[in-house]
């Protein structure tokens, strides 16, 4: 059962509201917006990455055209398009025409540097970089400051190759054929799903055990 | 700079034609920015009544929007006055609204006159919320119980709704229940007009 766009939006409003209220200064809303947008977008990763199947992306123009079509569809339902590439590829613009955050929002004057969509940066930001991919995300046009549509700026800084740091530095002697390693890791992972009545989701950490089974070069025990 | 020279073409928000109110997003979507809001208040309390009480009230602000939203598309501006259409209305237009399903049961209390109450077996807010052993009864459902006072209190009908879980035999979750006890005045009213 899918819940309404209008549960969704005005609990976000909800959430707006109670920000000004505790913090009062807009730069500080729109940093804990962000923030709070980071930790979704790290969980948020991997169900899209579960939900949507798709594989690694070959470079990061594929990586926007994923977020704008396939991403923003999942979770909210509405397509975004994607435009205004600079010359390296590095450098884009996601613009969203409906945006179901603001239905039925008005800034009042005394918020006017509030960017009230603020969460949607910081959860392409943690996304991206869990994907290796360190970005930074703005705002170019937003419709409650008169705009006409909501435009976002994705900027890639840098991307992190993947490395499993034991690997490259360690060679096993002979006298520890035995020895598995990297054991450690199959104790975290056992450990964190023991603890796995306080995490807030636990069917996807089964389904990230498996992967990461799958790709480990090492075998793991149990 | 963003917004500065569009600034003429604003319309008042007013002025847009109000939605269907057919859009859904992802149970995920909504999931995710409930348990930020959690997550976010319990930084800023000590305790779990303050806790509850800040869920409660961000539930309200929902409430009364959802209010003056339904009474304009749904019922075209009609106004409940009696207790059991606004209470059948909590159950069945806002329910499936906001859920996408009227709520399980609706029950009047047994011991006292004025309690009533909505019972769900998987309320959608405490799905993937699961409560670790010190946090006792604390019921993230407060934020329902907060958005069907913000209904009741904007409808005229002043109330005290608050969420508890009751374990069902044969399950392993327990049951959700909002408890929603009037205030003297409705019952008063109630009487009144049922004369």
């Amino acid at each position: 059962m899918a819940p309404n766009a209008e549960l969704f939006t005005l609990t976000y409003g909800a959430i707006v509201r109670q920000l000004l209220t505790d913090l009062e200064d807009v730069d500080e809303v729109n940093k804990q917006l962000d923030q709070m947008g980071y930790n979704i977008g790290i969980r948020l990763i991997d169900e899209f990455l579960a939900k949507s199947g798709v594989s690694r992306c070959v470079d990061f123009k594929e990586t926007a055209e994923m977020i704008a079509k396939v991403g923003f569809k999942m979770f909210l339902g509405v397509t975004a398009s994607v435009s205004s590439w600079d010359a390296d590829g590095t450098c884009c613009s996601i613009i969203l025409e409906d945006n179901p955050l603001v239905d039925f929002v008005e800034l009042p004057d005394t918020c006017q540097g509030l960017y009230y969509c603020n969460v949607l940066s910081g959860v392409i930001r943690g996304a991206l970089e869990m994907v290796s991919m360190k970005t930074e995300v703005t705002w170019t046009r937003d419709a409650l400051r008169g705009d006409d549509a909501y435009e976002l700026q994705v900027k890639l800084l840098k991307q992190v190759a993947e490395e499993y740091p034991q690997s490259t530095l360690v060679e096993l002697p002979d006298t520890c054929q035995g020895l598995y390693y990297c054991n450690v890791l199959s104790g975290v992972i056992r450990g964190a799903l023991e603890m796995g009545s306080l995490i807030f989701s636990s069917n996807f950490l089964v389904k990230l055990l498996k992967q990461v089974a799958e790709e480990y070069p090492y075998k793991d025990d149990d | 700079m963003i917004g500065v020279g569009k600034m003429k073409q604003y319309s008042n928000v007013l002025d847009k034609p109000l939605s269907k109110g057919k859009q859904e997003v992802s149970l995920s979507a909504f999931a995710f920015l409930f348990s930020e809001l959690v997550q976010y208040n319990q930084t800023q309390v000590d305790n779990i009544a303050e806790l509850e009480r800040r869920l409660e009230d961000a539930g309200y602000a929902v409430g009364s929007r959802v209010l003056e939203l339904l009474c304009n598309r749904e019922k075209g501006n009609r106004r409940e006055t009696r207790l059991l259409g606004i209470l059948s209305f909590v159950h069945s237009t806002v329910w499936k609204v906001l859920f996408g399903k009227v709520a399980d049961s609706l029950e009047k209390g047994t011991e006292h006159e004025d309690e009533y109450m909505i019972s769900e077996k998987e309320l959608l807010v405490n799905r993937f919320i699961s409560i670790p052993k010190d946090m006792g009864t604390f019921n993230c459902g407060a934020f329902v119980a907060g958005i069907v006072k913000g209904v009741l209190d904007n409808a005229g009908f002043p109330a005290v709704v608050t969420a508890h879980f009751v374990p069902i035999e044969g399950q392993q979750r327990p049951r959700t229940t909002i408890l929603i006890k009037f205030a003297d005045e409705v019952l008063k009213r109630e009487a009144r007009l049922s004369q």
